[in-house]
């Protein structure tokens, strides 16, 4: 969602000088909902990391039937659910979580996919063709269901819920390093790098690597959305990280059979999965565009 | 061809004055500055220039397809009595294809993948004259024989991918040429091609040239190209024409230096082995264009007036045209023919 | 070659990735904590149920056996009973198959519907409030969780408004005529679409785009086309080509349904299934359901492909 800028007359029209590039800073400062997502997520990343050091982690758990289900008030700024609990921590600290999950999951999904697609993309030959094979089976799994057999088996706690949905969704990522390393490889720089008798890794890891940067922080970016998605929605469906661990998406599960009494519950944690992944979102857009050499638009 | 001297054959094109700008956010484009050409019925005028000069630009501008942010800011195109800059574009629509038509210049790209070429070619026809499926099929036969592809009966229903470059430009050729259109615009139609297709379309042109009043707008870097089908040549450079006389003319006794730059870069002109002849430089920049003549940074004769004012097209007694001062009889002071 | 060729050659291709499911499918029960008999029997079990169901599982045979086994029972249309109701699972997901089709057949006919045309306005007037109104909305397609989306219009609706019932295919008490159901269809179809048009807008968006800059389109311009033949026969035509790829993968999800939406919306169909089976631990359901699944994947990539082929004469098959 680039600035409204005039395009650059495509074809018959030979008369047109270079335009003129803007910095990388420019680009992206200039794309307004990437700063702004950006804003968000500095806020709202802040203000969870720094929760515990400003609310009692017990506070999370702390059920006071006594108080159910209350409006928000200036104790308690968005309410108590059903079992007592203060809504805003629980939101607060439920961020963590679902942030952590997101961030890790996609860290994970990138790892993997920067290194088979890497090598896939760099080696070529046998190693090209077997390990696409592998990416095409592991594209061919369903994996919203293989999510749910496998929570609904192994109850998984934060970490292996994050790396189940981390493992699940390396090969857009692989494709794409695999697209670029095969770019990449027959550049003068690396050529030079091999003559020197590097490693074919070292090479690879310290060389092509950082050229290839720009595009995997644009996937990384918008891989995470897609796993803050992925973990809510199992969440949601009591198979994710199970009370009383809070977690966005199922403070909204347990909301759902309050509609009727108290819809804020349903509405705010909903709300903030929405705008963090829509910040997440217009940030990779932005970046995308921002890292564009083509500036077609 | 018709008599080369014959100036009463009216004109079928009259453009005056045609400027075309483009308005982008690092300025606006001076594409096409003050252009003024006519091309009388039957005959032929090539717009010759290096790439950026505008020709293509100036093409796009008489039937109306200039790309955003480009706009036709002024000037006047008259055609078949009436001014196509001021036509709505429903009423341009109707003059597109059946009355003036163009071939683009790369065949691999300027026909549509996933339609056979039969329904390609006579789809003016079938949009602006409703003929049956028959009539369609047979003109798009006939259209084919006419550019001399084989087994056309067969041809018509294959897809693009499965012609070569050559005879996709003659399909693209025969698409334009399929209503009769009273002026064929042909943008680089052989650029894209080696030289033994090269030969090919021009003879495809020369006889539809031959064989019917239809006039042709040759946009080209190659005056040789130039040389095979025109009467007349209008010279290009940063947008504006430069000069404009018949070919014999032209070739006989070039007035401006970057129509003398251009003849000398021929190759075949000097002996053999000897280096081809350039013209050093660049074209300006069409956004921040100089105070003076726009040629004059490359041009071995200019003298300090050039770089101060602007020289207008003048026309000179012969009936040419020339944008010079050298050829300025207007110009007061002498001028030192050597820089 | 031909099509019967390549789909034979297709469906060889896929076959390993089949395999592969199934074997991971099997692995995880067998690796989940406990016994694997007690989870298949579910939390009510008694002690003689499970060595039943050892025994019929044949659990005390060599574990390649019995993933043999298994196999061999599947290929036969025999899915096992649920270990919650006890019936067979075939017919359980056999049920279900009409809802889940009706409310994916819906959404996916509505969301082609507005997003084509949506999205070659998009890319015509790019740039334009026009586009700039679509794209805020694509944006906000591929970022709203669907669950929450629905508990929204579920409220807003359904409590809010009362314009239309809030859960399930019909409600109980009431004939289920066409009108109602469609009542019911309403909300939940209409969160799926929402999303789905989101994401192929963006498709039909960048073909077009991609499209509206070739040589062809000005080709096609300058011969003076109506509009509408211009953009149908030369823009849509090629501009489409890779959403058809884009469709043919949200086959898999037509045939399984979303899990998400009918567990917020109670739609009886088989992502509902699929959730209250996890729930329970009921897997021989969640087992056939995953399989199921894949097969749909499966289905849907050469779908996807054939799809492909056929659009675009330059790879045509015979």
């Amino acid at each position: 969602m680039a600035v409204i800028e005039s395009r650059v007359a495509p074809i018959g029209t030979n008369s047109l000088p270079e335009r003129r590039f803007p910095s990388f800073r420019q680009r992206i400062l200039r794309n307004r909902p990437a700063s702004i997502g950006l804003i968000v997520l500095i806020l709202i990343g802040a203000i969870t990391a720094l929760t515990p050091l400003f609310i009692d982690a017990d506070r999370v758990t702390a059920i006071d039937l006594t108080s159910q289900q209350q409006r928000p008030s200036v104790e308690r700024p968005l309410g108590t659910d059903e079992l007592g609990r203060d809504v805003l921590v629980r939101l607060l600290y439920g961020g963590r979580i679902s942030l952590m999950v997101g961030v890790g999951a996609a860290s994970i999904a990138a790892t993997i996919g920067v290194f088979l697609g890497g090598v896939s993309g760099y080696f070529g030959g046998r190693v090209d063709a077997l390990l696409m094979r592998l990416t095409d089976m592991v594209l061919g799994l369903p994996y919203f269901f293989l999510l749910i057999l496998f929570a609904s088996l192994f109850r998984p706690s934060v970490l292996s819920l994050t790396l189940m949905i981390g493992m699940l969704r390396w090969t857009t990522m692989a494709r794409l390093v695999r697209g670029e390393f095969q770019g990449l490889r027959d550049r003068d720089f690396v050529l030079a790098a091999r003559a020197t008798g590097r490693s074919r890794f070292s090479i690879m890891f310290s060389e092509i690597l950082p050229n290839a940067m720009g595009p995997i922080i644009v996937q990384f970016t918008i891989g995470i959305a897609f796993a803050i998605l992925a973990e809510s929605s199992i969440s949601y469906l009591g198979l994710g990280i199970r009370p009383p661990t809070p977690s966005w998406g199922n403070m909204l599960s347990n909301a759902q059979g309050y509609l009727f009494l108290a819809p804020w519950l349903a509405i705010v944690p909903g709300l903030l999965i929405f705008i963090t992944v829509l910040s997440f979102n217009f940030l990779g857009d932005g970046l995308r565009d921002a890292l564009d050499p083509k500036l077609r638009r | 061809m018709p008599d080369t001297n014959d100036r009463k054959a009216a004109p079928v094109l009259e453009v005056t004055n045609l400027t075309t700008q483009f308005f982008t956010s690092t300025g606006v484009v001076h594409a096409v500055d003050a252009v003024s050409f006519s091309i009388p019925a039957g005959r032929a005028l090539g717009l010759v220039g290096e790439s950026g000069s505008g020709k293509t630009v100036t093409a796009l501008s008489l039937i109306d397809l200039v790309p955003p942010p480009g706009v036709r800011v002024a000037g006047s195109i008259r055609f078949a009595g009436r001014d196509l800059m001021t036509m709505t574009s429903e009423e341009m629509r109707k003059v597109q294809g059946t009355e003036i038509a163009i071939v683009l210049q790369n065949p691999l790209t300027s026909l549509n993948p996933v339609q056979r070429i039969g329904d390609q070619i006579v789809e003016i026809a079938k949009v602006h004259q409703g003929l049956s499926r028959a009539e369609l099929t047979e003109l798009a036969i006939k259209m084919l024989k006419m550019v001399h592809i084989s087994a056309p009966s067969l041809r018509v229903r294959a897809y693009p991918h499965e012609l070569s470059g050559g005879m996709r430009q003659r399909v693209a050729i025969a698409t334009a040429v399929s209503c009769e259109p009273a002026l064929l615009i042909a943008d680089e139609p052989t650029t894209a091609l080696d030289v033994t297709l090269q030969l090919q379309i021009i003879c495809v042109l020369q006889e539809l040239r031959a064989s019917s009043s239809m006039a042709l707008l040759l946009i080209t870097h190659d005056l040789g190209l130039a040389a095979e089908l025109c009467d007349e040549i209008a010279v290009m450079y940063a947008g504006q024409i430069v000069e404009k006389a018949p070919l014999k003319e032209i070739f006989g006794n070039p007035l401006h230096p970057y129509t003398q730059g251009l003849i000398r870069s021929l190759p075949g002109q000097g002996q053999p082995r000897e280096r081809l002849e350039t013209i050093a430089g660049q074209p300006p920049d069409l956004i921040s264009l100089p105070p003076g003549c726009r040629f004059a940074d490359r041009c071995p004769h200019a003298v300090e007036r050039c770089w101060e004012a602007r020289p207008a097209l003048v026309q000179l007694d012969s009936g040419r045209e020339v944008r010079c001062f050298l050829h300025d009889s207007a110009v007061d002071e002498p001028l030192a023919v050597s820089a | 070659m031909s099509t019967a060729e390549y789909i034979a050659r297709r469906a060889l291709q896929l076959a390993p990735l089949l395999l592969l499911l199934t074997v991971i499918v099997f692995l995880m029960i067998h690796l989940a904590p406990g016994d694997p008999a007690q989870n298949l029997a579910g939390p009510r079990a008694t002690d003689a149920d499970i060595e039943r169901i050892r025994d019929a599982m044949g659990l005390n045979e060599p574990i390649i056996k019995q993933y043999g086994i298994w196999i061999g029972k599947m290929l036969t249309g025999d899915f096992g009973e649920s270990f919650i109701s006890h019936r067979p699972v075939s017919d359980m997901i056999v049920e279900r198959l009409w809802p889940t089709a009706l409310l994916m057949g819906t959404a996916n006919i509505v969301s082609l519907l507005i997003a084509i045309p949506l999205g070659l306005i998009a890319a015509v007037k790019q740039y334009s409030l026009s586009d700039t109104v679509l794209t805020t909305i694509t944006f906000v397609g591929i970022s709203i969780p669907s669950f929450w989306f629905g508990l929204l219009l579920m409220w807003l609706f359904g409590i809010q408004l009362q314009w239309l019932p809030l859960s399930g295919m019909a409600t109980p008490g009431e004939p289920a005529t066409a009108i109602s159901v469609l009542q019911h269809l309403i909300m939940p179809a209409g969160v799926i679409a929402f999303i789905y048009t989101a994401f192929w807008m963006r498709f039909v968006r960048s073909g077009v785009l991609e499209v509206l800059t070739q040589d062809y389109v000005l080709f096609a311009r300058s011969k003076g086309l109506p509009a509408k033949r211009l953009y149908v026969k030369h823009v849509l035509r090629t501009g489409l080509m890779p959403l058809v790829t884009l469709i043919g993968l949200s086959v898999p999800e037509l045939i399984t349904g979303s899990v998400v939406i009918e567990t917020v919306f109670s739609w009886p169909g088989l992502g509902l299934l699929t959730y209250s089976a996890a729930n329970s631990r009921d897997f021989t359901v969640v087992m056939a359901l995953v399989v199921l699944a894949s097969i749909a994947v499966v289905i849907g990539n050469l779908l996807a492909d054939l799809a492909y082929r056929w659009v675009d004469p330059r790879i045509r098959l015979t």
